[in-house]
């Protein structure tokens, strides 16, 4: 592929997701990553921004004696986001999940920016 | 004789935007996305890589947040069809949506072979969103090597 000898890797591909605000002063980023394990997956919060990277082993042709693709539309690069974080999210408090090739990363606000209702007393 | 090229009205050279007008107001009554989905329900078409080895063939299947209920497999003769719907993900109605890009609905994919596969030990995996199907190919199908004996 290179001319030097040295394979890249492809490109990586940002994942297909959902950025949401779920009811109670949370947001929730649902992303699509097909094929990666808990353990390719890195999550690192620097400098007010989220970055999210997750490998993805090929499917496999390569090393594999006389495989070879008869068809080829999935995307082969590793998945990439990256998301900056304002001021209103603690940074403290952030949670991911990976399940059946869908990460889930929760968000919490930080609690003097979370909604509250105040309730107003009859005198 | 010279040629003219014939405008429908050579005494209204303006008559052509007319047309052009006519073609453009076109373009924005169609609509972007056809109506009819084709033979099947189909919402969408999740990416799929065929592998071909020596004894067998080998398709993976992009489909995360999907169960194994949700996905229904039939193999004949040398056609896999990898049919299912994946759901929605319930959205409580006050949250708001600052990105989406997730699609839901039903799909189907049709794979043919180039040769015969044994439906009887078709294998499927479904592992972190991606959905492995290993069909091992029949033994009379497989091209044989011949020796020619040199006399």
């Amino acid at each position: 592929m290179a001319e030097n000898g040295t394979e890249k890797r492809p490109i990586a591909v940002r994942p297909r997701g959902r950025v949401f605000e779920s009811g109670q002063g949370r947001i929730q980023c649902v992303l699509e990553m097909p094929g990666v394990r808990k353990e390719d997956l890195e999550i690192r919060v620097e400098n007010n921004e989220m970055r999210i990277v997750g490998r993805r082993a090929d499917a496999g042709a390569s090393g594999r004696a006389g495989a070879r693709y008869l068809l080829r539309e999935r995307r082969a690069g590793d998945f990439a986001a990256a998301y900056t974080l304002d001021e209103t999210v603690d940074q403290g408090r952030i949670d991911a999940a990976l399940e059946k090739g869908i990460l889930t990363v929760t968000l919490e606000l930080k609690e003097a920016v979370k909604p509250r209702s105040i309730k107003v007393r009859a005198e | 004789m010279d040629l003219i090229h014939w405008s429908g009205n050579l005494t209204d050279p303006l008559r052509e935007f007319e047309t052009l007008q006519d073609e453009i107001n076109r373009l924005f009554d169609t609509t972007r996305w056809p109506e009819s989905r084709g033979l099947y329900d189909r919402a969408y078409s999740p990416a799929v890589d065929v592998l071909e080895t020596a004894d067998a063939y080998e398709a993976f299947c992009d489909l995360p947040g999907m169960e194994i209920k949700d996905i229904d497999l039939s193999v004949a003769d040398n056609v896999l069809t990898i049919k299912g719907e994946k759901r929605k993900q319930e959205k409580k109605p006050e949250a708001s949506v600052y990105m989406e890009e997730l699609t839901s609905g039903r799909f189907q994919r049709t794979l043919s072979f180039p040769l015969a596969v044994e439906a009887d030990r078709v294998e499927a995996v479904l592992k972190d969103g991606v959905l492995r199907v290993t069909l091992p190919k029949k033994e009379e199908a497989k091209p044989k090597q011949i020796s020619v004996k040199a006399k």
